[in-house]
């Protein structure tokens, strides 16, 4: 359960920074932007919730690496040109 | 005040991190797939065993280790060194070694009844676990200095890499799809900076790993004599030093007291090994090892803590000693082997394995999609990094799956079987080389991706037929590994056929 909340978290902050950082104009960018990299604090919380403070360090920044990972290969097989 | 990076450092950089990539990259693609495998280590030794009783709950250690002495008693009672390895969540049979004057042996035993279960001569994981670290055919000395100097030029390549890339954190989510060149270059920077937490922890913690090989000289200064390094030794591992036995018979203290001892000192962590030196005699020692894959309680170290007991009055003679600069070792060996995490956990290091090895591959690839275009450059260079990185990417994978199909077809009573299905993997690997030397070079992407796809959709059917542990018998009776690994093959062979169509239509 643990792993699946950090791997959601991870997905979903990678996903409003992926959105807010591409090319084009769209209203709250700012705030979405912030409101990504919140999410990942919220992903190492709950992290290091769960788990000693070594383990949700590991296990955090691999789900990191792993969210943008998956945010990566949507775009890139979803998107012929994804900036 | 720092300067900012001049273009000509950027630039050099860049050859740097061009050079060290390629010398050694086929090496390297190899050496991290087979890392990457190794992280299932236990579970493709279980696939590849598949005599062994499927068993869903591990049995207590105590019920567990009463089988295992009963046979060491009656099999092995004159050797001087019993080992037993108990059953846990990843393998669920007992594993026993012995040594002594009338030789070796090892047996596994049903933890359930004590008997003994008959399996296939295999490595199983264990090939992929050494072959990562001190490869094949090759001197093991010479294998490891070769491993630390491929991971070496990997961690030049990443730091190099991190220096070249100027927009790093603009470019994060960038690809640009169906442009060639461009787009060897956004997947390489996909697969390298999203993972480059990972891939940094994973090649230095792997020189780490190795890094008394690599670095003896500390350890020569602070312990020059042979009797102290040997002091060294028995303080830090569990490790039990050959002494001679008395002579004289002597009961040895039950061993749920040694067991239960252990586990109340290690706040519940469970015992993972237990070895007995002299058993039966009155100089009788035993080591209580814990088990690594305990994370909650014992952290995540890859050395877990042990004991060393008095076998006959049960006095505690020795345990690992608490030293900071030994700890971080554990540590980082820990980060490196990944034994501490679940399953979630070791999905996890696959995952980002996989993003090392799709890292090493585009950065191959990438490299010759450049010189492709310049007129200047040297046709047989680029034939030659073509025809490897086609053996590389292509057939070792392949080779590996055809390892697979050897574990299934070879006759069980071959004689030195395991060693056959080792070198069937380098022979199919030699094919593949040859292959791609005769074959355009389009085509043999093609036909070896096909092939690896052909070879993967095959494997659960052979297995079906090969063994009473097919798909359905296992999904009815709950064994998730053997179903797990039919799924995965059919999903890795989709998308060996998605690269071939893709090489077909390029």
């Amino acid at each position: 359960m643990a792993h699946l909340a950090v791997l959601s978290l991870s997905i979903l902050g990678f996903r409003l920074l992926a959105i807010t950082t591409s090319q084009g104009a769209f209203r709250y960018r700012r705030e979405l932007f912030w409101l990504g990299w919140f999410l990942l604090l919220v992903a190492l919380a709950v992290a290091l919730g769960f788990w000693s403070l070594g383990l949700g360090l590991t296990l955090w920044l691999g789900y990191l690496s792993t969210g943008a990972g998956v945010v990566f290969l949507v775009r890139a097989l979803g998107l012929p040109d994804a900036r | 005040m720092i300067a900012p990076l001049g273009a000509r450092i950027r630039q050099r950089m860049a050859q740097l991190h061009r050079w060290t990539g390629l010398l050694l990259g086929w090496l390297l693609f190899v050496i991290f797939l087979t890392g990457t495998l190794s992280f299932f280590r236990q579970e493709l030794s279980l696939w590849m065993q598949p005599e062994r009783p499927f068993i869903a709950d591990p049995v207590p250690s105590k019920a567990a280790f009463e089988h295992a002495y009963q046979y060491l008693r009656q099999q092995a009672p004159e050797a001087s060194h019993w080992s037993v390895t108990l059953p846990d969540a990843r393998d669920p049979l007992l594993a026993l070694s012995w040594r002594g004057p009338e030789g070796r042996g090892q047996v596994l035993l049903n933890p359930l009844d004590g008997r003994r279960v008959e399996a296939r001569d295999t490595r199983g994981g264990d090939f992929f676990y050494r072959f990562h670290f001190q490869l094949h055919y090759i001197p093991v000395l010479l294998a490891r200095y070769l491993v630390g100097i491929a991971a070496m030029m990997m961690l030049i390549a990443l730091i190099t890499g991190v220096i070249t890339h100027k927009k790093i954190l603009k470019d994060f989510f960038t690809f640009r799809g169906g442009k060639g060149q461009r787009s060897w270059l956004d997947a390489h920077n996909g697969f390298s900076v999203l993972a480059l937490p990972f891939h940094l922890m994973i090649t230095y913690t792997g020189l780490v790993t190795l890094m008394m090989l690599y670095i003896p000289w500390g350890m020569e200064k602070a312990f020059p004599e042979q009797e102290q390094r040997q002091h060294l030794v028995t303080d830090v591992f569990a490790f039990l030093p050959a002494e001679p036995r008395s002579g004289e018979q002597a009961a040895m203290l039950p061993w749920e007291q040694l067991l239960a001892k252990s586990e109340v000192y290690w706040q519940g962590a469970q015992v993972g090994r237990i070895q007995v030196a002299n058993p039966g005699d009155r100089n009788a020692k035993a080591v209580l090892e814990a088990n690594s894959d305990q994370s909650d309680i014992l952290g995540i170290s890859g050395h877990p803590p042990f004991m060393v007991f008095d076998a006959v009055s049960g006095e505690l003679l020795r345990e690992k000693v608490l030293a900071p600069a030994y700890d971080s070792y554990g540590i980082l060996l820990g980060l490196h082997l990944g034994r501490f995490a679940d399953w979630p956990g070791r999905w996890l290091y696959v995952l980002l394995g996989t993003a090392g090895c799709c890292m090493l591959a585009t950065g191959l690839l990438l490299w010759t999609s450049k010189r492709r275009k310049k007129p200047g450059h040297s046709r047989a260079g680029l034939w030659i990094v073509d025809r490897l990185n086609l053996t590389t990417l292509a057939g070792f994978p392949l080779a590996v799956v055809a390892m697979f199909w050897l574990n299934r077809l070879l006759p069980l009573e071959l004689p030195g079987r395991a060693n056959w299905e080792i070198h069937g993997l380098f022979l199919v690997w030699l094919a593949m080389f040859l292959h791609a030397l005769l074959r355009p070079l389009k085509r043999g992407w093609y036909e070896q991706w096909m092939l690896a796809g052909i070879l993967l959709l095959g494997l659960p059917v052979l297995n079906l037929l090969t063994t009473d542990r097919g798909f359905p018998d296992s999904l009815l009776s709950g064994d998730w590994l053997f179903v797990g690994f039919d799924v995965v093959l059919v999903a890795l062979a989709a998308l060996m056929f998605r690269f071939a169509r893709q090489k077909r239509e390029s």
